[in-house]
């Protein structure tokens, strides 16, 4: 995607009703209008998650059993 | 525009009046008690369980474990049918020093547990208790910096698997060193605030609480040579850092008492047919335990003839602690087959968390109301345990999950949870005759709900106590110290009535933030994808 066509934006229809609704969410949020908060939940929505890496492995936890074991706290 | 405040928090791992007020009396520890003249202090509530998981994150986000989703060390999995170890990434919030960050107040965190995994934050952070000797600081630089200056040891070289007397020298020599590396780490960073916990409080608490009480003559003096080694650590900081512009707050994630009583209570259940547990696959430790061959036993045995210190020189430290871990610890506090599969998951009605709490398998019952009178009858009859000695009652009180936790990860708390009455605990094993254990070694120290608040510092009152202060506390006041909004979804209050009436922390208007609406969003949306519903 370009620059240029990053920075245009379209129209997208949602009931009134709604609109309303989330104008009355936002309030006291940070976010200053019902398209900010709209294109956020939806950037939300389709971002493809990050694959995390796995911070606390089998063998950590093994080692950290090892550990309340020399504790005295497991047996 | 005024100063910005400096705030030095010593979290003590287990510290409790109890064991501070008599020494303080006797002379022994001088700066706490000039720190209790200069300041306020007074019990603090410990969050329920009273245990490190969740204590440690319930004082830095302010919150309950409803909102955090972690309720003890182990996590149990219903539908997998299996106990899981809780680690940093498991509790779901934001925490003092994130706030403090987004304030451009830098922060350090040395050693409180439940922080393994590390995170970033604005300054720096040293887990606690990491499995492995790399990946425990943020930024990643300073582990080698700690390696190359302190031979920075994450835990002492010999805990408990080699009997009691290998313990102490490791213990105290790491506990020097988390002084050390906090003057290093002052000096080096500045930080506006500092949070400092000393871990082996605990441990040492556990292990010797009967020798202090009986005056023995080799451990009796093991815990109050250890809080002088502490009142001498902090004594040092205090001169070093502090100014009396400083506020040095000292808090503990929960008191002590002496141990009175270790009920049986996964033996209870399964003696009851609530709880079904298949026959162990390796009987050797059962085997040892019913010999007598402790791993205490044997170390205490073998220790007085010079064998022990003589391969502890000599064999790489690794040998020996596997040889040691063959041998069972005298009072099983938990049993490492309970948490390995021994329950028949499926056949069982209740699950026992090794620590105490209590899950029901709700697939056992036809009808939720089933469950509830089911859970209402088990409710009756724990409270009717009695400990036959003193004719004392097991139970302080029994709650249902809900009855005491709030918020969104309610769903996972346990479904009753039992407060002992002071000094009784749940043992976490079958082993045994008998229903009721009164060990005279291992752990003869257990924990209590309170532990201990001390504050002093600029407009702070001095030589009072107070009364109510809960670990939720303490984040939104250190917050309100800082003049930062308090998010309005913590639970804890701001401690208004330690402050001087006449001080501007008194007179100051207490301020709340809302939630960060962004964060909660791709919250929900990460869990709904999760869940596969988007």
């Amino acid at each position: 995607m370009s620059q240029s066509e990053r920075k245009k934006f379209t129209t997208v229809s949602i009931p009134t009703p709604l609109f309303r609704k989330i104008e009355e969410r936002i309030r006291g949020t940070g976010f200053t209008s019902v398209s900010s908060y709209v294109t956020y939940v939806l950037r939300e929505v389709v971002a493809e998650e990050e694959e995390e890496a796995e911070p606390f492995t089998k063998e950590d936890e093994e080692r950290v059993k090892a550990r309340l074991r020399a504790l005295g706290y497991i047996d | 525009m005024k100063e910005r405040p400096r705030v030095l928090v010593l979290g003590l791992d287990g510290a409790t009046w109890n064991v501070i007020k008599p020494l303080v009396k006797e002379g022994r520890l001088p700066t706490i008690a000039k720190l209790m003249n200069n300041g306020c202090c007074g019990d603090l509530e410990s969050s329920i369980p009273d245990y490190t998981f969740p204590a440690w994150k319930c004082y830095s986000t302010g919150k309950n474990p409803g909102k955090l989703g972690v309720y003890g060390f182990w996590g149990v999995d219903m539908a997998k049918g299996k106990f899981f170890l809780h680690n940093s990434a498991s509790f779901k919030s934001k925490e003092l020093w994130d706030y403090l960050g987004e304030n451009n107040i830098t922060c350090g965190v040395l050693d409180m547990p439940t922080t393994y995994p590390c995170k970033q934050i604005n300054g720096f952070m040293i887990s606690h208790g990491a499995p492995r000797p790399s990946g425990y600081t943020y930024p990643e630089d300073l582990e080698k910096e700690l390696k190359n200056r302190f031979n920075y040891k994450i835990d002492p070289d010999y805990l408990f698997e080699l009997g009691r007397d290998a313990a102490i020298p490791s213990i105290k020599e790491v506990t020097n060193q988390r002084f050390d590396v906090a003057h290093y780490l002052f000096k080096e960073f500045d930080p506006s605030f500092l949070h400092v916990t000393i871990f082996n409080i605990d441990p040492i608490q556990h292990h010797y609480w009967r020798d202090m009480e009986e005056g023995n003559v080799r451990y009796g003096k093991v815990i109050e040579d250890f809080w002088a080694l502490i009142d001498n650590g902090i004594k040092g900081l205090l001169n070093e850092f502090c100014d009396g512009e400083t506020y040095v707050i000292l808090m503990s994630d929960h008191g002590f008492a002496a141990q009175k009583g270790e009920f049986r209570f996964v033996k209870w259940l399964s003696e009851k047919n609530l709880l079904k547990l298949k026959k162990p696959k390796f009987p050797l430790s059962g085997l040892l335990f019913r010999l007598g061959l402790t791993r205490d036993n044997v170390f205490s045995m073998v220790g007085r003839t010079r064998i022990v210190p003589l391969l502890r020189s000599h064999l790489p430290k690794g040998i020996l602690r596997k040889v040691a871990a063959l041998f069972p610890v005298r009072i099983g506090v938990v049993d490492m087959s309970l948490l390995g599969g021994s329950i028949d998951w499926g056949k069982s009605k209740v699950i026992p968390v090794p620590t105490g709490p209590l899950h029901i398998n709700r697939n056992a019952f036809a009808s939720q109301d089933e469950y509830e009178k089911f859970r209402e009858a088990l409710i009756i009859e724990i409270k009717e345990i009695e400990e036959p000695k003193a004719g004392e009652k097991f139970a302080r009180e029994v709650y249902k999950g809900e009855e005491i936790y709030f918020g969104k990860y309610v769903d996972r708390a346990p479904d009753l949870i039992v407060l002992h009455n002071e000094g009784y605990t749940s043992a976490g094993t079958t082993r045994g005759r008998e229903m009721w254990n009164y060990p005279t070694r291992g752990w003869t120290g257990v924990h209590k709900p309170q532990g201990i608040f001390l504050a002093c510092g600029p407009g702070i009152k001095k030589g009072i106590e107070i009364e109510g202060a809960k670990i939720y506390d303490l984040a939104p006041t250190i917050l309100h110290i800082f003049d930062i909004p308090i998010p309005k979804d913590m639970d804890g209050r701001v401690l208004k009535e330690i402050f001087e009436e006449d001080s501007v922390l008194a007179r100051g208007e207490i301020r709340y933030q809302d939630v960060d609406e962004k964060a909660r969003i791709r919250e929900l949306i990460r869990e709904l994808k999760a869940r596969g519903k988007i």
